[in-house]
C-alpha cells in the first residue's frame, strides 16, 4: 500500500513567565522547529523533514502543539524540539508528551493526560472554591467515559475531600 | 539447522583524501585541515555531525593529503559531507577522495596512481 506515514509530535509549551494566553502563531513555531532542525541536522535534516513537516494544530490556551513529520525521519524532529529556547522574544520550552501515528491516537493521549493533570491540580488548589470547580470538572470527564456514574447527584454541597 | 555467524561490519573505515583548492598558493596545517572536516560536516549534518569522531592519522602538508579515520556508522556522513563541501572562506575548494578501505594496510599502495606512498 503504498501511502505516506507520518509520526504526530504532541508538545506543551512551558513559558518562563506562565500568562494564559500568549498569542503565537502557526508559522512562528514552524519556524523556529526548522530552525532548530537546521541547526542539530544540518542541511540533510532540513531537507529530509522539509517535505511532511506541518505545524497541524496549535492552542494558545493549552499551550499544546500538534507537528506532523514523516514517519522516516521523527526522531530528527523529536531530537531537535529540546534546542528551542524561544519563540520570538518569549523564553519558552518544548515539553514533548507523545508520539503518535495518527492524530486522533494523539487526542485520546490528551484526554487522558488533561485527566492525569486535573488530579495534579487538585493537589494544587489553595481555595474551595478552586477545589469544587476542578472535582467538577474530574466529574465531567469521567462522565462523558460513560462510567458507571449514574448513582453520583451532581450537588454542590458534597464533599469530596479525601 | 544452519548457523550464521556475522562479523558485522568493520570497526573503523580508513579514507586516503586530499584537500584541492582552485588556487594552489594556500597554505593549510593539519590544525586547519580538521577545522574544515568539521565544517563541513557542520553544514551537512549539523551539531550531531560534528559529534562524530573523525582522526586525522596521517597528514601531507605540501600535497594537502590526510588519511583519516571514522567510525562505521559515521563512514557514509563523512563522504557525503566532504563530497558536498564547496568553499572555505569564500575560496572554492574540494575534497578528492582517493582511496577508502576498512584496512589501514590497504591505502599503502595505489593501484590506479602506481605509486607507492612511504609516508
Amino acid at each position: 500500500m503504498v501511502r505516506f506515514k507520518n509520526r504526530y509530535l504532541l508538545c506543551e509549551l512551558v513559558l518562563e513567565k506562565d500568562c494564559l494566553v500568549y498569542p503565537i502563531e502557526q508559522k512562528e513555531v514552524y519556524y523556529v522547529v526548522r530552525q532548530a532542525i537546521e541547526r542539530c541536522h544540518g542541511d540533510y535534516g532540513a531537507g529530509v523533514t522539509q517535505g511532511g513537516m506541518n505545524v497541524k494544530y496549535l492552542n494558545v490556551y493549552t499551550k499544546t502543539v500538534l507537528i506532523r513529520v514523516r514517519r522516516e525521519y521523527y526522531k530528527l524532529l523529536w531530537s531537535s524540539i529540546p534546542f528551542i529556547k524561544s519563540i520570538g522574544r518569549q523564553k519558552l520550552f518544548f515539553h514533548s508528551l507523545h508520539i503518535g501515528g495518527t492524530i486522533r491516537s494523539c487526542q485520546k493521549f490528551l484526554v487522558k493526560y488533561g485527566q492525569q493533570q486535573l488530579a495534579v491540580l487538585l493537589q494544587k488548589c489553595k481555595t474551595q472554591e478552586e477545589r469544587k470547580a476542578v472535582q467538577r470538572a474530574t466529574i465531567h470527564c469521567t462522565w462523558l467515559k460513560g462510567r458507571n456514574f449514574e448513582n453520583v447527584k451532581h450537588n454542590e454541597d458534597d464533599d469530596f475531600s479525601d | 539447522m544452519k548457523r550464521i555467524v556475522s562479523k558485522g561490519p568493520a570497526d573503523y573505515f580508513y579514507l586516503k583524501v586530499s584537500l584541492e583548492f582552485t588556487e594552489d598558493d594556500i597554505e593549510v596545517d593539519v590544525l586547519l585541515f580538521k577545522a574544515i572536516i568539521v565544517k563541513a560536516l557542520l553544514t551537512m549534518y549539523g551539531e550531531t555531525g560534528t559529534a562524530m569522531t573523525v582522526d586525522v592519522l596521517k597528514y601531507n602538508e605540501d600535497r594537502k593529503e590526510a588519511i583519516l579515520r571514522v567510525h562505521h556508522s559515521g563512514f557514509s556522513k563523512l563522504w557525503s559531507a566532504l563530497t558536498l563541501f564547496g568553499y572555505y572562506s569564500q575560496k572554492q575548494c574540494a575534497f578528492r577522495v582517493h582511496q577508502v578501505s576498512s584496512c589501514l594496510m590497504a591505502l599503502a599502495f595505489n593501484s590506479r596512481q602506481h605509486m607507492v606512498h612511504a609516508n
